[in-house]
């Protein structure tokens, strides 16, 4: 164990001339800067995420300038907010390893109760669908957790069945909104951008300071990064995982009620394979599927980048066909980067 | 398949020929030789047990013979010719096949496809297979479903279908790692059954065993390995336990270990009848600043014990008293109440391998550090990370650093400063330098005695002899999932454990001293 190196003086130990190791933080880093040693290099390469974002704005706004226009932004803002919570929701549940197809199904549900209830005030309308919501997660939550199913088809069977229950509850039909309250969630307007815009980004914030600042937090990375070192360190990691499951189901409710609110409207076939985009939006953020590693901020980063690619793509006129070809090669680079940067990194 | 000279009907005859013999085999990993000039000789039909205490030298040169490690120096013969093994699937193609502790079948396919793998030839049909199968198995005298599937089998037939599965693949010299580790005792002489089949048809057995009870039924031979060397080879009539625990203790590894302090009077930990599925009701009691040893063979039921204690395990009957009151039996229940948990499995139940150093020590503390509304004190955590780095010398370029990157004594290091950061009441340990260095050992076990000396009880589960003689007040010996013996430091030396484990008369722990 000791030696001893020709200048007379003692050697360091091994594990102190190990190089530093690589981050691939992302927007996590950038936020929660690394401290020291790594240099403007180390820097840009934990980001790329936050590069390509720029550049994808900086190289639509250089062709198209109506593209960085307030308006547009304001749209962009707007269009993604709905998906945008989805996709928090979502990201909550990836970190601890599993899954949720049905997030956006339940948004659909919620968006067609939330006014079936509506009659009844605003505390009666919301307390139903957010219940509906709740039981949704708690089904999904302990049949992966405690009865061990894949949550793949958990949540395959979960959505179907939601599939039907937003046709069963008004005979198929789409209702339309005559409620004041419900349109005022959404109808404000500060500093040009909308309203559910502010619900997004209030949600991305504030589940970002769950993550980051609360034991809950912790437990939520600790249980997706080792399920087994998580229990034997007194975390009650089924009840995390369950407690996932719950909140994604919340917020994807939320998001149905802010739709409803938005549209004046709400449609038991709405967001139609919307729980897929926002599985994206989550992957080309760079949350390991696998869990433990990721946040929200790189989810809003992949939303936006989503958004931003369709506006710009329509901007510049690329037919409506081609945008999936473009839109999945991101995806599918953004998770190849993703492996060269872990592999790097062990 | 060509293998009918090798698994030849005819049997071995007054002077067996040697079917494999190794001659001087060197293997060096750096600077340290884990086996120097080793030889040992197989004939047809014979069993021969290779003994030897956790580093000897025993699952290196298994390794070398299967092909997964290659010899630096040193000649192999099968059937008197030189062979090269390079790979596994060259020792296969010479003729020997090894069956390892964890089972290499495919679950989801049924007994018969596993056996017949990659040799169904070009259709397959499955009363082909499963006639082919019963075939085979009857010739060792085995019955088995050979339609089930082999998951649904019980870890001792999957056993069988291994050993049967290495006959029909490589039919000189089968080695059998630790065979018995997981059974059950008549599953345990259904094994030696099939053994003795394995002999009468010619096939040489390398028989691995911690269990020196089992040698005198099975083994015609044993080959004793220490510090790499060949010390000795004891003949049938002299494979007894009193013969061979000389041969196998005085290794040369020497740790010094720091003198412990006098346990306190208070009981801290009192276990009432505690039985797990793998062993016995038992009970015991662990005193402040007391380290209780927990040893025996693989599977002899101590280390389910230990983690039943915290939790990790669910106990089948009895309780456990901290500090006189019932502790529940779930790992956040008991550690939130003072019980603590080190792993032997670092990196499937310890680390948080892409976590900071100093995340994966302040997690089991993130308790003490939570305000108003779950939000955490930041730099509280941060600072109990930190400190817990620093106090248990854990070395490392940056606290900042991915666990993983460390080497496994910092981070054992790493581990036992998660929870010395906790100052629990009770430490569980699991094998607390399995993997580590001479170095770093030194510093966990002066860790281990500074944590007794501030009055915390600790039960520690080991294999390594040294380690008990000179870490533990006490000791208890398990076998067979009942304790047989309990011994004071003093006595707890290698050869009295050992002595104690080939011991079958079970300890009664009702009358067991506090």
């Amino acid at each position: 164990m000791s030696q001893t190196n020709p200048a007379g003086s003692s050697a360091p130990p091994a594990d102190q001339v190990l190089p530093p190791p690589h981050r691939a933080g992302g927007l996590l880093s950038a936020l929660n800067l690394p401290r020291g040693r790594e240099g403007w290099l180390g820097l840009l390469r934990a980001n790329g995420l936050i590069i390509f974002f720029a550049l994808l704005i900086v190289v639509f706004s250089l062709i198209k300038p109506e593209f960085a226009s307030m308006a547009n932004l304001r749209n962009i803002l707007q269009s993604a907010s709905v998906m945008g919570i989805l996709a928090v929701g979502q990201t909550l549940v990836v970190l601890t390893g599993g899954f949720d197809l049905g997030v956006a199904r339940m948004a659909a549900t919620a968006g067609m109760i939330v006014l079936l209830a509506a009659s009844g005030g605003p505390l009666v309308a919301v307390v139903a669908t957010a219940a509906l919501a709740c039981l949704v997660g708690l089904v999904n939550g302990l049949l992966v957790a405690k009865g061990k199913v894949a949550p793949f088809v958990v949540t395959l069977g979960m959505y179907t069945i939601l599939g039907s229950v937003t046709l069963l509850v008004n005979n198929g039909g789409s209702i339309n909104d005559t409620t004041t309250w419900l349109r005022g969630l959404t109808s404000f307007s500060l500093f040009t951008l909308s309203g559910s815009t502010y619900w997004f980004f209030g949600v991305a914030i504030l589940f970002q300071l769950i993550l980051s600042h609360t034991r809950y937090g912790r437990s939520l990375y600790a249980v997706g990064g080792n399920h087994e070192a998580a229990r034997l360190a007194g975390i009650r990691a089924d009840r995390v995982v369950v407690s996932a499951y719950v909140l994604c189901a919340l917020l994807a409710g939320l998001a149905g009620i802010l739709l409803t609110s938005r549209l004046h409207m709400a449609s038991p076939v709405a967001l139609p394979g919307v729980e897929l985009d926002a599985m994206a939006a989550v992957i080309i953020g760079g949350t390991r599927m696998s869990g433990g590693f990721g946040s929200i901020w790189r989810t809003v980063v992949g939303v936006l980048v989503l958004y931003s690619l369709t506006s710009g793509l329509v901007l510049l006129g690329v037919a409506a066909y081609w945008q999936g070809i473009l839109k999945g090669a991101v995806i599918i680079v953004a998770v190849f980067v993703d492996v060269i940067f872990n592999r790097k990194r062990r | 398949m060509t293998n009918t000279e090798t698994t030849g009907t005819e049997l071995p005859d007054g002077a067996p020929s040697p079917v494999l013999e190794v001659r001087g085999v060197v293997k060096t990993f750096g600077a340290f030789t884990a086996l120097d000039h080793v030889d040992l000789t197989v004939a047809r039909g014979e069993v021969v047990g290779l003994l030897g205490e956790n580093g000897a030298g025993k699952s290196t040169l298994i390794k070398v013979l299967a092909g997964a490690h290659h010899a630096d120096a040193g000649v192999i013969r099968l059937n008197g010719e030189p062979v090269t093994i390079a790979s596994p699937s060259d020792a296969i193609a010479a003729g020997i096949a090894t069956v390892y502790q964890h089972s290499m079948l495919v679950g989801t396919l049924s007994v018969s496809e596993n056996l017949l793998l990659g040799d169904q030839g070009r259709w397959i049909t499955q009363a082909g297979l499963r006639s082919r199968a019963d075939g085979l198995l009857a010739q060792l005298g085995i019955s088995l479903p050979v339609a089930a599937l082999a998951e649904d089998l019980s870890v001792a037939d999957q056993q069988l279908v291994e050993i049967a599965k290495a006959v029909l693949a490589a039919g000189s010299v089968i080695i059998l790692d630790e065979p018995t580790a997981a059974l059950e005792q008549h599953e345990v002489d259904r094994l030696f059954e099939l053994v003795d089949s394995l002999k009468a048809r010619g096939i040489g057995v390398i028989y691995v065993t911690h269990r020196l009870d089992e040698v005198p039924r099975i083994c015609d031979r044993v080959v004793v390995l220490r510090d790499g060397r060949n010390v000795g080879s004891l003949e049938k009539a002299d494979c007894t336990p009193s013969e061979i625990i000389p041969l196998l203790v005085g290794h040369s590894l020497d740790a010094a270990f720091p003198e412990l302090a006098e346990p306190g009077d208070r009981a801290v930990l009192k276990v009432r009848g505690l039985a797990t599925s793998a062993s016995a009701p038992v009970s015991f009691t662990v005193r402040t600043g007391e380290v209780l040893g927990l040893t025996g063979a693989a599977g002899a039921g101590h280390r389910e014990l230990a983690r039943a204690i915290f939790g990790a395990e669910r106990p089948t009957a009895g309780e456990v008293l901290l500090d006189d009151t019932t502790l529940p039996s779930d790992p956040a229940g008991t550690s939130a109440r003072g019980v603590a948990y080190v792993s032997g499995d670092r990196v499937r139940e310890g680390l948080f391998a892409d976590l900071p150093v100093w995340r994966n020590v302040a997690i089991a503390s993130l308790r003490r550090v939570t305000r108003l509304f779950g939000i955490l004190d930041r730099r509280a955590e941060r600072r109990i990370g930190l400190a817990g780095v620093a106090e248990y010398g854990v070395r490392c370029s940056s606290p900042e650093q991915p666990i993983s990157t460390l080497s496994g004594g910092n981070q054992q290091k790493a581990l036992l400063a998660r929870w010395g950061q906790v100052k629990p009441k009770l430490l569980i340990l699991d094998e607390p330098t399995l993997g580590v260095d001479i170095g770093a050992r030194r510093e966990i076990y002066d860790h281990i005695a500074e944590m007794a000396g501030d009055g915390m009880g600790i039960v520690m589960v080991s294999s390594d002899h040294a380690e008990l003689q000179g870490m533990s007040h006490r000791v208890l010996v398990f076998s067979h999932g009942q304790p047989v013996a309990h011994l004071t430091s003093a006595e707890a030396t290698e050869s009295a454990i050992l002595h104690a484990r080939a011991e079958a008369a079970p300890l009664d722990t009702a009358s067991l001293p506090l």
